[in-house]
């Protein structure tokens, strides 16, 4: 660990490996020395279900530029789906509420 | 060392395992000179990105050199796989932790100590986390005659860097080290920046130990990977193995 900059967090995620589809239990967020891409350090991002060992991967090494890309996509998207599903599900919850 | 067209040479490099930290079997790759010897040995730790092939071709290097080399798969806990894939799972779980290498390298070290083809010499050396690892190991654990740290990060850790498994940053214990250090870094690398390398000396220097300090213009961090061609630096690492044969072979020879 060079820059001790790494985190880890659950998730119930599907991802597609070689092997196949798999469920996703973890993502591991570094930012550290890569195994392919060609820089001294980047964004390294895994997707993993981690009972299965460590093959069980689906691994992205960004550098950092991209990684900044990807993350404001990411935001955007993520901002536009919340939109949508408040418009789509609050009139869906009112629907089946116990009142109605 | 000096070879000639006529000398007889054979090695012999396979996978073994070690008894190491909490008495836990630990895998290691073990390359060693054909023949009764003595000769010295070198405990090799690999670098963060894992226990991978660039490993195994070093420690055929050192054999092809005349020492017993032994690599040990301090990630080999996580489980096994690609060493990127182990070594992901590893950098998740925040590193192995430092007592667990320590316990590792000195399971290590008794090994080689036991050889029949010792001669009673060993050094330590690494790349990368395998540098700090170096630094630690040659302070912390028993029976190291000399050790080489190439571009150890975190050596020194800011003050804010003190996770449960690495607790007290390896320049701590610069008091305990036992033996000459040779230090290889690039000038362009960030971990260890050479800020952090001035300050690591500055604490050998304060304590009185015996050092070499080498820093290259124009590499940085994994100037020995030429399998990297975005980090390799053939001048740097040809300069660089040729202070290691040299230093090694006058702490471990004589």
């Amino acid at each position: 660990m060079c820059t001790m900059i790494a985190a880890k967090l659950p998730l119930t995620a599907a991802a597609r490996g070689p092997a196949g589809w798999f469920p996703a239990d973890h993502a591991y967020l570094a930012y550290d020395h890569p195994a392919r891409l060609a820089a001294e350090h980047a964004l390294l991002l895994d997707f993993v279900r981690e009972a299965d060992g460590p093959a069980q991967r689906l691994a992205v090494e960004l550098p950092l530029d991209d990684a900044v890309a990807l993350r404001d996509a990411l935001s955007r998207a993520i901002d536009q789906a919340a939109a949508h599903e408040g418009g789509a599900t609050a009139p869906a919850a009112d629907s089946v509420g116990p009142n109605r | 060392m000096t070879y000639t067209t006529d000398q007889y040479e054979g090695l012999i490099a396979e996978t073994i395992t070690v008894t190491g930290a909490n008495g836990d079997p630990v895998t290691a790759y073990f390359a060693r000179p054909l023949g009764p010897g003595p000769f010295p040995a070198v405990l090799l730790i690999h670098h963060l990105p894992g226990w991978d092939e660039f490993y195994r071709e070093t420690a055929r290097r050192y054999a092809h050199h005349g020492y017993l080399c032994l690599s040990p798969d301090l990630y080999c806990r996580a489980g096994h796989g690609a060493p990127e894939d182990v070594a992901a799972k590893v950098r998740a779980e925040g590193g192995v932790p430092d007592d667990q290498v320590v316990g590792d390298a000195q399971g290590c070290i008794d090994l080689l100590r036991a050889h029949p083809a010792h001669n009673g010499k060993v050094g330590v050396t690494g790349t990368c986390s395998g540098g700090r690892h170096t630094v630690l190991i040659a302070s912390r654990a028993t029976g190291v005659d000399a050790a080489v740290d190439c571009w150890g990060g975190r050596v020194v850790q800011a003050p804010d860097d003190r996770p449960p498994a690495q607790p007290v940053p390896p320049i701590d214990y610069t008091a305990d080290l036992q033996c000459p250090l040779l230090g290889l870094f690039g000038e362009e690398d960030s971990a260890p920046s050479p800020a952090q390398v001035a300050e690591h000396e500055a604490a050998l220097q304060a304590h009185g130990k015996t050092y070499e300090f080498h820093m290259y213009p124009g590499a940085g961090h994994g100037f020995f990977y030429y399998d990297r061609p975005a980090v390799y630096r053939a001048e740097a690492a040809v300069d660089a193995w040729e202070k290691i044969w040299e230093f090694f072979g006058r702490h471990l020879r004589g």
